[in-house]
């Protein structure tokens, strides 16, 4: 660093300018104003306010569209079409026939055959080695009724080199012969042989998500449970945030006494697994839309209280709140108008991050059996059906997974911003 | 110390006695008993409920369970008779808990290191890598993650296998599934945590006597910064054990969890207030257990204990 040499005839007098000190520069910004203007620069708020406005107008169209345009409700079984995937191929199943060749550890199929793994494939004996490609019980995806053989002899000489060069001249011969073959692929890769039959592959135009096992159309079925899901989550934060207000509200203002009664039973209720109630008050009621809601309401309160109590007790002894009380507000007043406004700000946080708790929380009880009646559809209730015959069907439960996982991300994003926006404290 | 821990454990006494009662004549508020199989003669199920004592008036059932209680018997269990609600407890707890304690140090460990790591390289490519990570933690519920994990890493690659048996190498999948949330919560709260805690003077005072990096971090950020994290700690562990009873279901252990759903189904009526009283007393006691170390590690607490007295 060098000495810098200052002398007075650097520094010119401005004077003063009292007309420019006394103009407002910025326009004076209220406190919801300046919330929303920070939200608004918010990129990952945006995006994820955008995501959620998506799925929720999707679950309030999405039944409509596909029941106009291919008359698809969530009820309507269809086993003819059952189990259909997003996209659709025509490659035929394989069926192991003769094997006198190999022993294997594993058999793993894909879901429809088309493609399997023999995992840790030994060579046995020389003999017959045959596949079936194609079933003609599976026409309504293979397109026709076709089944052929592919048999090739194995001799004492022959390796995994030859075997699989063999399998595959058999299969060209095959497809040489009938175009409607499609064709097939032998290969050995480390110890595994692996077999894929090839196929046109296209959108499934009538059934954009697939269908589940009683054929039912999972487009339709997902929006139906959005509509649910949404609901469910929607009304119980909405019922809890009052109920946790007017408690936390009464119990943070009155204090002494009446608080530590109030927040002694909070306490004890909290330390209940919420598990049991919700399982108990749900084999009370029969099954459906308003239990679930009250479960979660009942099992959702106590935080939302103890929120609200501790913001209470925090802004009771503010000079705004005395000064009411001093002008001779009633409590009434006092809670209403200056301290529930104020707390507005954490109440808001609170009831972003419950929703998606509230989601979570209807998909566990529909994932432990105790959710929505059949046949009516929840996220919970397709991620519980899908997770069964997850091999088999991924996209069964990677549809309700990704809707159900697509909300929660947004809703947490979309709560973390807001908190920061809330929080005068951050302002820039 | 001792008359506060005393009158915490008298506390957790009271909650759990209102626990019991609570669950008591919830549970007998549902329209059926356990024995409403429609095949059973109603002279058999009269006799039934005699056996157990379900003919007697609800307030001297109550008052039998409760003297009962207090002698430590739990009673017997009505669907699988002859065996003891306590021996059920303790054969199936052990499994859940096996997950529990792995699940739970998987959660801190990783999820300490994810926050510091997140905080000191603040608005930088790990910190946004960890925030992301915690997002999507907090974002999937285990029912999915569970059999993802399960298909993934199970069926296509055959790292882990799919169910539980007695091998270590099974309870890797449903510990992490069980964690992830956890993980995500803990990562969350150090990284705020060892923010705050990096702007504070002591940390510029470290710095300025020319102490390593190393040295700050371990001995100055960690030491503050873990606090806040220590007090989770028991409801989380109590987050765990519920969360397990789905991570049971997906990945087949024959634990608590499993049990507790099917008893309250079944309407098992000594089995449902057995467990719940098992899972709200372990629940307190944790809570109260990481109530009194935080009051011994922090020593803030610990002097204005003493300058209280």
């Amino acid at each position: 660093m060098t000495n810098m040499q200052l002398d007075q005839s650097d520094f010119t007098h401005v004077g003063k300018n009292l007309k420019a000190a006394g103009e407002i520069k910025r326009p004076s910004l209220s406190y919801w104003k300046d919330v929303y203007r920070r939200l608004k620069n918010n990129k990952v708020v945006v995006v994820s306010f955008f995501i959620l406005i998506i799925l929720i107008i999707m679950s309030i169209i999405g039944p409509i569209i596909t029941k106009s345009l291919y008359g698809h409700t969530y009820e309507k079984q269809n086993l003819a079409e059952q189990n259909q995937t997003p996209i659709m191929s025509n490659a035929r199943s394989i069926t192991l026939i003769s094997n006198d060749v190999f022993k294997y550890e594993e058999y793993i199929p894909n879901y429809r055959k088309s493609k399997i793994k023999f995992k840790n494939v030994q060579l046995k004996s020389a003999g017959k080695l045959g596949f079936k490609i194609g079933n003609q019980a599976d026409e309504s995806w293979q397109g026709d009724k076709k089944e052929y053989e592919l048999v090739i002899d194995v001799v004492n000489t022959d390796t995994w080199v030859s075997i699989v060069d063999k399998l595959n001249a058999e299969g060209e011969r095959l497809l040489a012969q009938d175009p409607d073959f499609r064709g097939i692929e032998f290969a050995k890769k480390g110890s595994n042989l692996i077999i894929e039959t090839k196929g046109e592959k296209w959108f499934n135009k009538t059934h954009w998500f697939g269908t589940d096992e009683f054929g039912r159309d999972l487009f339709t079925r997902l929006w139906e449970g959005g509509r649910i899901s949404f609901f469910i989550a929607f009304i119980s934060v909405f019922v809890t945030a009052i109920f946790g207000i007017l408690y936390g509200g009464i119990s943070g203002y009155m204090g002494g006494k009446v608080d530590d009664i109030l927040m002694r039973v909070v306490e004890i209720l909290m330390t209940v697994p919420d598990m049991l109630y919700t399982i108990l008050l749900l084999t009370v009621m029969d099954p459906g839309i308003k239990p679930i809601s009250i479960v979660l309401i009942v099992t959702g309160w106590m935080g939302t209280a103890r929120i609200v109590r501790g913001e209470v007790m925090r802004l009771k002894h503010s000079e705004y709140v005395v000064a009411a009380k001093t002008l001779g507000a009633d409590s009434k007043r006092i809670i209403l108008k200056h301290l529930i406004p104020n707390t507005m700000g954490p109440i808001i946080v609170d009831m972003t991050m419950m929703i998606p708790k509230m989601i979570f929380a209807e998909a566990f009880l529909s994932f432990i059996g105790l959710g929505v009646p059949v046949p009516y559809a929840s996220w919970g209730s397709l991620a519980n059906q899908g997770a069964k015959i997850f091999r088999q069907f991924p996209h069964q439960l990677l549809v309700p997974a990704i809707a159900i996982s697509l909300t929660m991300f947004a809703f947490n994003l979309l709560g973390d911003g807001l908190r920061d926006a809330l929080d005068p404290r951050l302002r820039k | 110390m001792l008359k506060y821990i005393l009158k915490r454990l008298l506390m957790a006494l009271g909650t759990l006695w209102v626990i019991a009662t609570l669950t008591f004549f919830l549970m007998h508020a549902l329209p059926n008993d356990p024995f409403t199989d429609p095949k059973l003669k109603p002279e058999v199920k009269q006799a039934l409920r005699v056996k157990y004592g379900l003919d007697k008036p609800l307030s001297e059932q109550y008052i039998i369970y409760m003297k009962n209680i207090a002698k430590g018997d739990l009673g017997t269990s009505i669907k699988y008779p002859g065996r003891s609600v306590s021996d059920m407890i303790k054969q199936s707890f052990p499994k859940s808990f096996a997950l529990g304690w792995r699940a739970l140090i998987i959660a801190v460990v990783f999820g300490i290191f994810f926050g510091v790591v997140a905080a000191l390289n603040h608005q930088k490519f790990l910190d946004y890598l960890s925030i992301i990570i915690a997002i999507i933690g907090v974002s999937i519920p285990s029912i999915i993650l569970g059999p993802i994990l399960a298909y993934l890493f199970g069926v296509q690659l055959g790292w882990f296998p799919v169910t539980v048996d007695k091998t270590q190498w099974s309870l890797i999948l449903p510990s992490i599934t069980l964690a992830l949330s956890s993980l995500a919560t803990i990562s969350r709260l150090m990284r705020t945590t060892t923010l705050e805690v990096l702007g504070q003077d002591y940390i510029s005072t470290a710095k300025s006597k020319g102490l390593s990096r190393y040295q700050i971090v371990w001995k100055h950020v960690l030491r503050n910064a873990i606090m806040p994290v220590i007090t989770v700690l028991g409801p989380l562990f109590a987050a765990l054990i519920t969360g397990s009873i789905v991570v049971e279901k997906i990945f087949a252990v024959a634990g608590l969890g499993e049990y507790f759903v099917s008893t309250i189904t079944e309407q098992d009526y000594p089995m449902i207030m057995g467990i719940t009283i098992f899972y709200a007393a372990l629940i307190i006691l944790s809570i109260l257990i990481v109530d009194i170390i935080y009051g011994f590690i922090d020593p803030r607490l610990r002097i204005a204990g003493k300058g209280g007295k």
